[in-house]
């Protein structure tokens, strides 16, 4: 093994280190179990391995970790990402090895939505597990290798401290890094004792100047935009962070990084896009035009947006034409449509005004079901797809909640969508599943869900066939994806009979559990 | 070094034995200090019988519900001794204990070092 290898080497597990085929919406494939198509199958779509160089470091990597990377390099530190096929590679030189993910351990959603449908781990969580306690792992940690690991989902080692300690985790970090993480390494490299858990307060998030600029392409071109949301809802920790709007300069940096990789596209990252320099929640014309002009001139590829809210998208229609604009004028000779995830939440006026009041704004939250609905008629309009998330089983949540957010469904049939239902599972459910279906699971909920099913099965096939997937060299992921929807669709018809019983009270979810059946196996 | 998250921060002791407590009073105590001193950086030193990190089991409410302040949690010992090595020499640490009745506490009060002991949750349903 070679001596010049990193000392600080940065990985993650094959189901966050991967372009997902260029198709990020694919990588959430990776979130549920392997259900209908063999497992190999399975992990090929969600999360095939990428093209390294000679020293294991990926073509692209998640764009968290590029952070980490570019911070560390910045300050001097011999640091790089690594393909966790390839660590090997770095054993000798190794000294620290840092580990990101957005979801270690599938506790948040929509894995642990899947897990409690299917009764089966999803996949991430079993390719993180595997990973590891693989023999690479093992010989790190007894050569005396420091971890540290963080991400979104670092909260989720708080409930796996046996694997914790198993797998001799030094510290998990949450938060954003990037003022913490070279003294920490530091540290680590020095010999001095690291702290278990290190929660960066908000007040200690990085100023604009010490965001750094990315040294290695994202996994399919993702760049930030900004930082923060204004908006406040309860269920989201984004918003408890400071504002930020990444200079054009910067994003477009970051661009170029894509570019010299080979990736031409672009997903620009926010918590809603539209809000970039906005005033307030009010979205402004000049700086998203100014932003899709600059960005539209430099890529050859595609552009996306990662979120966009629909109170932005209704009102920046309807007050500046932004979003005819910049798909009708600026991305009209570019590309065909562009995709962007959404948050419906809830079609509850009641439950919108106690978990996220500010969600609808400018328009107040008893106009929020018709907010939703017209967002999603200006985006079909528009060619926009969204693939959009409900909430479900809120601790203030009643049936008669889940009804309007039911009603809501059908009035959001005609528009090209996706529709996922996340499921709110309190921590202490997920050590029991079983007890969480029996208990939590209602009718009106599978309602729900069987809506989402059918709507998102209605457009799913175009979708694929017409507007995701139609490039020719994707047809076999296409016929793979087709062969998993036609499984789908078959169980879902299986599954409507059962499931109007349960609407109309003739038998419980509980009941189907005591015959040994769940939401997919019936 | 000092990392940026322990730079002017409140620094507070607590000795986790594996009693429940009432987290939830134990975090007040903590922006309390944190508040009197002016910072928003909090220090929780742990020592603690059990081993880390399963002493973070009786500690997770606690850090779930922080989403205000920075927190670092660092193990410091398992032993009544090594935690009075520490504090020696150092007067503005608090230090908190789960149970008054552990040989933590035994030690602290003959060697006269004041310490809190955090409401215990035993005989409630947590």
């Amino acid at each position: 093994m070679s001596d010049s290898g990193y000392e600080i080497v940065i990985t993650t597990d094959r189901t966050m280190m991967s372009n997902h085929h260029g198709k990020e919406f694919l990588g959430f494939m990776a979130t549920g179990p392997a259900i209908g198509v063999p497992h190999w199958l399975w992990m090929w779509i969600a999360a095939p391995k990428m093209k390294v160089d000679s020293e294991g470091k990926p073509v692209q990597a998640p764009y968290g970790l590029r952070k980490v990377e570019a911070k560390l390099i910045d300050d001097g530190f011999r640091a790089a990402i690594i393909d966790p096929d390839h660590l090997g590679k770095h054993l000798n030189s190794m000294k620290v090895l840092m580990i990101g993910h957005h979801d270690f351990f599938a506790y948040g959603p929509p894995s642990s939505e899947w897990w409690m449908v299917t009764g089966k781990e999803p996949v991430n969580r079993e390719s993180f597990i595997k990973f590891m306690n693989s023999p690479i792992i093992k010989k790190a940690k007894e050569k005396g290798v420091r971890i540290i690991v963080g991400g979104p989902a670092a909260w989720q080692w708080l409930w796996e401290l046996d694997r914790w300690k198993e797998w001799g985790v030094d510290t998990v970090v949450d938060g954003e890094a990037e003022r913490v993480i070279s003294g920490l390494v530091q540290k680590a490299l020095d010999g001095e004792p690291l702290p278990d858990y290190i929660y960066v307060g908000p007040h200690n998030s990085p100023s604009i100047d010490e965001i750094p600029v990315i040294k290695g392409a994202s996994v399919n071109g993702l760049v930030e935009i900004m930082r923060g949301c204004p908006r406040g809802c309860k269920f989201c920790s984004v918003t408890l962070r400071p504002l930020r709007f990444l200079p054009l300069d910067h994003i477009l940096q970051e661009i170029d990084v894509n570019l010299r990789a080979g990736v031409k596209g672009v997903i620009l990252h926010s918590e809603d896009v539209l809000l970039y320099h906005a005033d307030g929640v009010k979205p402004r014309p000049e700086p998203l035009f100014k932003l899709h002009e600059a960005v539209a001139k430099k890529v050859p590829g595609h552009i996306a947006w990662a979120h966009a809210s629909l109170a932005a998208i209704k009102y920046a229609e309807e007050n500046h034409k932004i979003i005819s604009k910049i798909m009708g004028d600026i991305l009209h000779e570019k590309q065909d449509f562009l995709g962007v995830e959404v948050g419906i939440e809830t079609g509850s006026v009641r439950l919108a005004k106690i978990i996220m009041p500010a969600k609808s704004a400018p328009y107040p939250p008893e106009k929020w079901p018709e907010v939703v609905e017209d967002a999603f008629a200006i985006m079909h309009e528009n060619r926009i797809v969204p693939a959009a998330t409900l909430i479900l089983g809120l601790p203030e949540e009643t049936p008669d909640d889940v009804v309007k957010t039911a009603e809501l469904l059908d009035r959001l049939r005609p528009y090209r969508s996706l529709i996922v239902p996340m499921f709110f599972v309190p921590m202490g459910a997920l050590k029991n599943m079983d007890w969480f279906r029996r208990t939590a699971l209602r009718p009106e909920h599978i309602d729900v869900m069987m809506k989402t099913l059918e709507h998102s099965l209605y457009w799913a096939e175009d979708l694929i066939s017409n507007v995701y997937l139609k490039e020719a060299h994707l047809a076999p992921v296409r016929f793979a994806l087709k062969l998993f929807l036609s499984v789908v669709k078959k169980k879902a018809s299986k599954l409507r009979p059962l499931v109007e019983s349960i609407i109309e009270g003739k038998i419980s979810p509980a009941e189907i559990e005591k015959k040994g059946e769940t939401a997919v196996t019936a | 070094m000092t990392l940026v998250v322990e730079r002017n921060a409140y620094h507070a002791v607590l000795v986790v034995t594996g009693k429940k407590v009432r987290t939830g009073s134990l975090y007040n105590r903590l922006l309390r200090g944190a508040t009197l001193r002016r910072t928003r950086n909090i220090v929780l030193r742990i020592y603690s019988p059990l081993p880390r990190p399963k002493y973070i089991e009786f500690l997770r409410d606690l850090i779930q519900n922080n989403i205000s302040h920075a927190l670092t949690v660092t193990y410091g010992g398992s032993s009544p001794e090594e935690l009075l090595l520490y504090l020696r020499g150092r007067n503005d640490i608090d230090v908190y204990v789960d149970d008054g009745k552990s040989s933590f506490a035994e030690v602290l009060a003959r060697e006269g070092v004041k310490y809190e002991i955090i409401p215990s949750l035993e005989g409630e349903e947590r």
